[in-house]
């Protein structure tokens, strides 16, 4: 099995001594990995990290084999994002946006006017995204993410804003990206139920440490859900501190 | 190469889709009519004379060089970092297959580049201008004179360009930035009019440098001199420019 993404030991910690602490992930080629945890656990942090927006205090990742920091234009020209908020210029149209995101992967409008579609934004392609609401911001997140055909796609929270028909449309697209294409997903979301839909790998983080990390299939075993998971994975964390 | 080459179409894509530098570049045009048409007039009315060819294009150059450009570099600059990192759309370069020092050069010069068409605008509105009102005192020589001059103030353009980005990457705040640029800029020029002695080590004054072309023997030493003060105090802006830029968090 190819390994997409490696972290080892990866430390980041803010002045207010939050953060993430020797944080260590494996994700295969094709993998749908759920990195699921509370609100400040560290899953951004570490999503930033994985970006190249943030620099770690310590630790390495690999992508593709690749040391990140080392090899940061090789990389990224098979990772696709959406990290915390999608960013968009609001005083562009969604087809300008991925313009200017495609070329750097010499993207044609054929592409451009693909990934619209896929997202369900095509007919708004001409209207200035400032007058979108978050849920169609988000698909247009989306859509620069996978513009490029990437190998690895990291998404922070891609499901926010959108509504229930939305949620569905992504699920199935990123399962299809990942059983068709063996696309590798490195999601972060706090809809337990979605991660559990969409996900086949979890990583539970809490408190900035990686608490437990493996196949949804295996965690569904031993608990009814992983809503069941989580908690008594973190009340576990919680006795033991 | 190819990333910098497309962050810089991308740059100026981003800032051509604003009015508002359509807008000042509207205005800059109408105020170097208006400015010919008064003195086209106060020559018609009062008697006093006018300027020839050569002088109407370097009149404008001195206004402009003062007043309208330090203004656009100031916006520019504010537009192509600060709003970017206040907005986040930044994170949106940084996560393409480029490095840090790339994006960030290739910032740079596409301010240089968007302020050398804006410059290259004024120059050829009022090379125009001239030539419909002052087309008796027309030389090639002139002409040539008008266009070096304007070529050689883009060198302390980038300088002074360099000064606001620095400020743009120690500074989150977009008003706050335009104000203490406006600051510095002004605390510079009066500090280059009182100390004229020093006034090389207050850069903005080099936004006349020009005139050390125009000079008939060309003071080949003043302008070497000027030159590699401009280059060093470049490099220096520029480096600590990036440092900041490099270490920032988004």
């Amino acid at each position: 099995m190819n390994r997409t993404l490696e972290i080892n030991n990866l430390t980041k910690k803010y002045n207010n001594n939050r953060g993430i602490e020797n944080v260590s992930i494996e994700v295969n080629q094709g993998d749908i990995y759920g990195f699921l945890g509370p609100n400040g656990a560290g899953k951004t942090t570490a999503m930033k990290i994985m970006t190249g927006l943030l620099m770690p205090d310590s630790g390495d990742i690999k992508v593709f084999g690749y040391n990140l920091y080392e090899n940061y234009k090789k990389i990224m020209k098979n990772v696709g994002c959406l990290i915390e908020n999608v960013d968009l210029y609001t005083y562009l149209t969604p087809y300008k946006n991925l313009k200017l995101a495609g070329r750097y992967y010499s993207i044609n409008d054929t592409r451009i006017h693909e990934v619209l579609n896929i997202t369900g934004i095509y007919k708004y392609k001409d209207e200035k995204v400032k007058n979108f609401s978050l849920g169609m911001k988000q698909r247009l997140g989306i859509a620069i993410a996978i513009l490029h055909n990437p190998k690895l796609v990291i998404l922070d929270e891609p499901l926010n804003g959108l509504d229930v028909e939305g949620m569905i449309d992504m699920r199935e697209l990123i399962q299809k990206l990942s059983i068709e294409e063996k696309v590798t997903f490195f999601i972060s979301s706090h809809l337990i139920h979605d991660v559990e839909l969409t996900c086949n790998r979890i990583g539970l983080i809490y408190k900035g440490s990686l608490v437990n990390s493996d196949y949804t299939e295996e965690i569904l075993k031993s608990h009814s859900s992983l809503e069941k998971y989580f908690i008594s994975e973190v009340n576990y964390n919680n006795e033991r501190n | 190469m190819k990333e910098i080459k497309i962050t810089i179409i991308n740059e100026i894509d981003k800032i051509i889709s604003k009015k508002k530098f359509y807008i000042l570049l509207i205005l800059s045009l109408l105020s170097i009519g208006i400015i010919q048409i008064l003195l086209y007039f106060s020559k018609t009315f009062f008697g006093i004379n006018s300027m020839d060819f050569e002088g109407f294009p370097k009149f404008i150059l001195l206004i402009f060089s003062n007043t309208i450009l330090p203004l656009i570099i100031i916006l520019l600059t504010i537009d192509i970092f600060s709003n970017e990192f206040n907005n986040n759309t930044i994170k949106l370069s940084i996560m393409k297959p480029i490095t840090r020092f790339e994006l960030f050069l290739s910032k740079c010069l596409s301010i240089i580049v968007i302020m050398s068409v804006f410059i290259f605008f004024i120059m050829f509105f009022s090379i125009l201008l001239s030539l419909i009102f002052n087309f008796s005192s027309f030389s090639i020589n002139s002409f040539f004179r008008i266009v070096l001059a304007y070529g050689v103030i883009i060198l302390p353009i980038c300088v002074v360009s360099l000064i606001i980005i620095f400020i743009s990457n120690i500074i989150e705040s977009a008003s706050l930035i335009f104000f203490t640029s406006v600051l510095i800029i002004l605390i510079l020029k009066g500090l280059g009019m009182f100390l004229p002695q020093y006034s090389n080590l207050f850069i903005i004054s080099f936004l006349e440098w020009y005139n050390l072309w125009l000079i008939d023997y060309i003071p080949v030493f003043r302008i070497l001199r000027s030159f590699l003060i401009m280059i060093g105090m470049g490099i220096m802006l520029y480096s600590a420019a990036y440092y900041n830029f490099d270490k920032k968090s988004f």
